[in-house]
């Protein structure tokens, strides 16, 4: 196997909250290859963004090593990041806030390019050449922000983060804020524009839907930590964490003869500040057992490469989601 | 009886260009005890609706023509005064913000009691008993401790909870939700959808849900509206729309969701965006980014046409809905 682009090794980032301590990210460790789209879900406060922002160096973590085309870039300075800028660019949630209003399109999505020293010339073909690849309209250029929708900024934040031929885009909640129709839109422009420069994504998001659509691998996250990781298939197709079930059977799904009650697990997400002793899920797990109470769980992978830090992993039976087995079983019965 | 009776209703806002129409011959209805879906993009009118019914358009806000009535009664007719005294008793609205619908320097259960003693509900010493049941029923944990926390204290699906108890505090007969469980974490929202299930079947009271959310009214819907442009473009049983929905644009923002139960390979694109109010083209208001578009769709405004047992849908071409897989 080749080297991966990113490596995160066990990447911890700890915020002082008044006399207390904070863990938004604990021991996290994840690898991405080139050219693959990682999604990283989970719900508030699970620490998706902090985790986002310490790849970007926009944090710097309190402990782990961050690894970048085989470099450590966990303690390099400001100025010495500033050439890696060139190959990690991120797009962000609101397309509303993330593009100055005073600038003209042309000018936002030249402005990483002057950071990097490119010629006034080959500035403004690069510009012509990405409003094309986003699907905006050459004169779009020599418009604000405020002339455009939300979809079309956010088809000029990602023409911002195309701009310098980056390696990795870090997506932070990028389609969250847009209608379906236009999520729809820009999601199949990041899709093809991964085809075509094999750029690689880490895909933040709290939509299932749409990590299943665009990612390749997905890491689940509770309370800071990676509860389970795995490819597309198995992490949808059988889940064995039960937080990764709960969140897959919470979603509503569009479909008919779905009308009724959800089964849910009930309580909230603790806070952060005052974690729970031993598995960071047992005080709304329907598996708790005494040992989740005091032992945290680690991350176990299989054979396969899926990974679960659950004390009783395992398909689960009240899921409306199959697992792989009953799957084929029910195509063979099918056949 | 009909609990709401909404037809023919057409609202505009006045602005500095002259008024705009942003909701045009919207008719639906709800009965007691039933859940209808209203569904649609930024822009569709869905909000708008809801915000006619309560008599909250503001200032600027006009019903120009339609009716609304509620159990009965007129409600375009009504004065401020009398409008307030039905808000309470016999419509109540929770909003998507629960953070910013919440007074943030008042307790939350004095909050749930100020409901109830402003429309003489009840006395205030039983107002408190029953804001403290209140709360216990919509989930909400040592209820009598919490009454006394501010609306900071709470996570954004206890606030959520909390605009539930006051909305139901005097018993609403209808309950107008708009989109109440957007900005809340997935399992907070099953939670909340479960509880609001519960509560229809407990107080028998109708229920307009407004969200963009397909999946939502896949899960809590009986009858469903599908908005577009200001209009009601689609009108249906709940599964109907998800079986055989009549309408182009209903079909493809269905099949545009990305779906977490299957992997799909592509995601069908409707070209363009959903016009302003305002700038709504000629006849067919989706006629300009529908695949099945004709000549005469750009001509007239299709009217509502029956597809099927209590099932409408505003298209010239919804007889040939079939036809739009093979064009999209």
């Amino acid at each position: 196997m080749t080297a991966p682009l990113l490596k995160l090794e066990n990447i911890s980032k700890r915020f002082r909250v008044g006399n207390k301590e904070l863990a938004a990210v604990n021991d996290v460790s994840l690898d991405v290859a080139a050219g693959e789209t990682l999604g990283i879900v989970g719900e508030s406060g699970c620490g998706k963004s902090t985790l986002g922002r310490m790849i970007l160096r926009l944090t710097d973590p309190s402990d782990g090593a961050i690894t970048f085309d085989g470099r450590d870039i966990t303690r390099l300075s400001k100025r010495a990041m500033r050439p890696l800028r060139r190959d990690i660019q991120i797009v962000f949630q609101d397309p509303y806030a993330s593009l100055n209003p005073r600038m003209k399109v042309g000018e936002i999505v030249a402005e990483p390019l002057v950071n990097i020293g490119m010629k006034r010339a080959e500035i403004a073909a690069r510009v012509a050449e990405v409003l094309k690849v986003v699907g905006l309209p050459a004169e779009s250029a020599d418009r604000y922000p405020h002339a455009f929708s939300g979809g079309q900024r956010q088809r000029i934040g990602i023409a911002r983060a195309l701009a310098v031929k980056p390696r990795l885009i870090v997506c932070d909640e990028a389609v969250s804020a847009l209608d379906v129709s236009v999520q729809a839109q820009v999601l199949t422009l990041l899709r093809d524009i991964q085809r075509e420069t094999g750029v690689t994504f880490v895909f933040i998001s709290h939509n299932l839907g749409v990590v299943r659509f665009l990612c390749h691998r997905i890491a689940v996250l509770y309370l800071g930590r990676v509860v389970e990781i795995g490819t597309e298939a198995q992490l949808f197709e059988s889940p064995q964490h039960p937080y990764t079930q709960a969140l897959l059977s919470a979603i509503p799904e569009a479909g008919a003869g779905r009308r009724g009650r959800i089964p849910v697990p009930s309580g909230e997400i603790p806070n952060p500040i005052n974690p729970p002793p031993g598995c960071p899920f047992h005080l709304r797990c329907p598996r708790v057992q005494d040992r989740c109470r005091s032992e945290i769980p680690t991350l176990v992978s299989d054979a396969g490469g899926q990974a679960v830090a659950c004390h009783f992993p395992g398909a689960d039976a009240d899921s409306p989601h199959q697992t792989l087995e009953d799957k084929r079983m029910t195509e063979g019965e099918a056949q | 009886m009909k609990l709401l009776d909404i037809s023919g209703l057409s609202v505009s806002f006045n602005t500095l260009r002259g008024p705009v129409e942003v909701l045009q011959d919207v008719s639906f209805d709800v009965m007691p005890g039933e859940v209808v879906g209203v569904v649609g993009e930024s822009g569709s009118g869905k909000s708008v609706t809801s915000l006619a019914i309560m008599g909250l358009l503001g200032h600027s806000g006009k019903i120009t023509s339609g009716n609304i009535a509620l159990s009965g009664t007129e409600l375009t007719t009504l004065s401020e005064e009398e409008l307030r005294a039905l808000r309470g008793p016999e419509m109540a609205m929770i909003f998507q913000e629960p953070g910013t619908s919440l007074n943030p320097v008042q307790r939350v259960g004095d909050q749930i009691v100020e409901a109830m003693t402003e429309h003489a509900f009840c006395p205030p010493a039983e107002a408190r008993r029953r804001a403290v049941e209140l709360m216990d029923r919509v989930g909400i944990p040592a209820p009598d401790l919490r009454a006394r926390d501010y609306p900071h204290q709470l996570s954004g699906g206890m606030k959520q909870r909390i605009m539930i108890a006051i909305a139901l505090a005097c018993r609403p007969k209808l309950l107008i939700a708009d989109e109440p469980t957007t900005a809340l974490d997935v399992t907070i929202q099953a939670q909340i959808l479960n509880l609001i299930l519960d509560l229809k079947d407990e107080f028998g009271m109708g229920v307009m849900l407004i969200t963009h959310d397909m999946g939502v009214v896949a899960q809590i819907a009986d009858r469903v509206v599908v908005m577009y442009g200001g209009q009601v473009v689609e009108r249906s049983e709940g599964d109907a729309l998800f079986t055989r929905s009549a309408h182009p644009y209903s079909r493809l923002l269905l099949r545009s969701i990305p779906s977490a139960s299957q992997r799909q390979d592509d995601l069908p694109i409707i070209k363009g965006t959903m016009p302003a109010a305002g700038r709504f083209p000629d006849g067919c208001r989706f006629h300009e980014r529908c695949p099945m578009a004709m000549a005469a769709c750009a001509l007239s405004v299709p009217p509502l046409n029956e597809a099927g047992p209590a099932h409408f849908a505003r298209c010239f071409r919804t007889e040939a809905i079939d036809e739009l897989e093979a064009l999209a």
